[in-house]
């Protein structure tokens, strides 16, 4: 199992060396728009301030002296400096990256809380009705966007309800009960789509595990459906469904984006779209390298936690 | 009598088969028969690509200027012609945007903040939906198919470093490339999104491409033809992407939803492409949300667009999947 663990470690190792690599090469990619951005409309393309920003972002130096230096900066912690705040970005990002956490966390635990039971259910109950209305909701999860009810419920509940969900954020060693309520209803939102994918994964599981031999068995040996599906069937049919976690990470973290501007979060979503409109580029590239090893970290949690739950995926 | 047998070949008829066009009409037959609902998706997708390929046949405003001064009642032809009459009419524009003429058949869902006709700009929306959705799944197709195939074929050194830069790319969140790249090279504009939506999907569906074809890749055929001293283009050409022309269709067809999603809630955060000719089902929503207090039905109406596009490519897929594919079942179509 530990020579699992570590070749599954060092797989990821070229994956966010590539990672970084596309990161890094995004700024190449038109250094004259990158100066424009910078400087604003009408400006001397063979200036000082045109040559100062290709100093600053090392535009003119070829690009693998560059990426080398750039990642080497990386991996020793400075990520670059706020042209906004002139603070250096890991310090701005510091502070936020709790918040999103906090709203990713709560959201995939809403999602395991409602698509887990729901998929069981839907399978314990296989083309009856209780298996149709779920699956036909599931699919509507799946396809109406979740900013389109954050909008739909904003609306609705100033329009009719003339009441507006409490909005902003409010720190949550300061005021926990606040701060909950602040991030119930983006978390529960953000959820859906993934509750929907959890669902559906449950289902398809728990169909396979239903018709093994050994669930027969304790059919025949007259347990209760309680017995049958809680003791037996579960743990089995379970286990492969965090693998869904995994893949719908990417997904959540483009939602906490959307959901943070919608609820007004001061989370990395925010940050990502406040640094884009004021066109500052190393926190856009932190950002966007947090989010991406974010995602490779999980999956490779993910993986790993397969295998140490699974005896069988041990191999 | 037994002349009458000789001179008729025992099963001409079955030599020919039914036409390419019979087994099309009879695959959407037998669609229609076991899966209704992929049926009805179908159908509308196929409603959605004759409004998207002809808005102005279907809009009775144009999507940039303020309705009310004048619309058109239907265009089949030529402006300002008798099949696509132009009709004044003067009327006042509620603040805060509302039905101009309420009722009318000529601003159904009314009028937009700047007085632009909803409906109008809605038809409009569905075209750059389809544009921006087939020219990246087009694209991202292609991508697939070649990283794929070749991959899975040629496999060694060359997949396990294809397959590390593949991971790369699906490890990034599709939303935040669309936020951050288009900013570096200069701003959003449709090919460009189309690109990098691309290349995205492209990267995802090469994964559902390359296991089919290591599926099939130490088939019978494929051996023989190897014998008979078939290049491997000739291979990969000729036996192995037209046995994975199934798991391609299904793939393009959730991307589909996936990537509309995606153009949406780009234009929705304010960072799509802002050009009033082509409006976006995102942004106008976004533009609905910011008057939802006064006029929540604005907000309604693009969503609406949306959920029914990637609804329908979703449903698509799915019958899709259950018809050309039985292996596939389980994956789907989101932002990334």
């Amino acid at each position: 199992m530990y020579q699992f663990v570590i070749r599954r470690v060092l797989l990821s190792l070229p994956t966010l060396l590539v990672v970084s690599f596309l990161i890094f090469g995004m700024i190449r990619l038109d250094p004259d728009s990158v100066v424009a951005a910078r400087l604003g409309e009408g400006y001397d393309p063979n200036g000082q301030g045109a040559q100062d920003v290709k100093e600053e972002y090392g535009l003119d130096n070829p690009f693998y002296t560059e990426y080398v230096r750039w990642l080497g900066r990386i991996v020793t912690g400075d990520w670059g400096q706020s042209a906004v705040s002139f603070k250096p970005v890991l310090e701005d990002m510091a502070p936020k990256i709790a918040v999103t956490l906090e709203l990713a966390v709560i959201a995939v635990l809403f999602a395991v809380a409602v698509g887990v039971p729901i998929g069981v259910l839907a399978a314990m109950r296989q083309d009856r009705w209780p298996d149709y209305v779920l699956r036909s909701f599931a699919i509507l999860g799946l396809s109406i966007p979740g900013f389109y009810i954050a909008t739909i419920v904003l609306a609705v509940a100033a329009y009719r309800l003339e009441w507006a969900p409490p909005l902003g954020y409010t720190d949550i060693y300061e005021n926990p009960w606040a701060n909950i309520q602040q991030m119930v209803l983006p978390a529960f939102i953000l959820s859906l789509a993934t509750s929907a994918s959890v669902m559906r994964y449950a289902r398809t599981m728990m169909l396979d595990v239903l018709r093994q031999d050994y669930i027969r068995t304790a059919w025949a040996k007259g347990l209760r459906e309680r017995v049958v599906i809680v003791r037996h069937a579960l743990k089995n049919a379970l286990l492969p469904v965090i693998t869904v976690i995994g893949l719908t990470m990417a997904t959540l973290v483009g939602g906490t984006v959307i959901f943070e501007t919608i609820f007004t979060l001061p989370g990395l979503g925010t940050y990502l779209l406040y640094s884009v409109q004021q066109r500052d580029f190393e926190p856009v590239q932190a950002v966007t390298l947090f989010f991406a090893i974010a995602v490779v970290v999980i999956n490779l949690l993910v993986d790993l936690s397969y295998t140490v739950l699974d005896p069988r995926a041990r191999r | 009598m037994a002349e009458a047998i000789t001179t008729a070949p025992i099963g001409a008829r079955s030599e020919r088969g039914p036409s390419l066009a019979g087994r099309v009409l009879g695959f959407f037959v037998t669609m229609a028969r076991r899966k209704p609902l992929g049926f009805i998706a179908l159908v509308i997708v196929v409603a959605m690509i004759l409004v998207a390929s002809m808005p102005a046949v279907f809009a009775t405003h144009t999507p940039e200027e303020p309705a009310g001064e004048q619309y058109q009642r239907y265009c089949l032809g030529p402006a300002d012609s008798w099949l696509c009459p132009t009709v004044r009419e003067v009327d006042t524009l509620l603040p805060g945007g509302g039905r101009v003429v309420p009722g009318s058949l000529s601003e159904p869902f009314g009028t937009d903040r700047l007085g632009r006709d909803i409906y109008s700009r809605m038809v409009y929306g569905t075209r750059t939906a389809m544009y921006v959705g087939l020219g990246a799944v087009f694209l991202s197709s292609l991508l697939a198919l070649s990283i794929g195939v070749t991959s899975a074929y040629f496999g060694g050194w060359y997949d396990a470093l294809v397959q590390r830069v593949v991971d790369a790319i699906m490890a990034l969140p599709v939303l935040v490339v669309l936020l951050a790249l288009p900013m570096m090279i200069g701003g959003a504009t449709f090919p460009k999104l189309i690109v990098i939506l691309g290349i995205l999907g492209g990267a995802g569906g090469s994964r559902v491409i390359r296991s089919a074809v290591i599926g099939i890749r130490n088939a019978q055929y494929v051996e023989a033809a190897t014998v008979l001293g078939a290049t491997h283009l000739r291979i990969l050409v000729r036996h192995l992407v037209p046995n994975i022309f199934g798991p391609l269709m299904v793939q393009a067809t959730i991307g589909l939803g996936g990537i509309i999603l995606a153009e949406s809630a780009l234009s929705f955060l304010g960072f799509g492409v802002t050009d009033p000719r082509q409006p976006s089902w995102g942004q106008m929503l976004d533009l609905g949300r910011q008057v939802s207090t006064t006029q929540p039905m604005q907000a309604v109406y693009p969503g609406i667009g949306i959920a029914l596009a990637v609804f329908s490519f979703n449903m698509l897929g799915d019958a899709l999947r259950d018809m050309l594919d039985p292996r596939l079942r389980g994956a789907r179509g989101g932002f990334s």
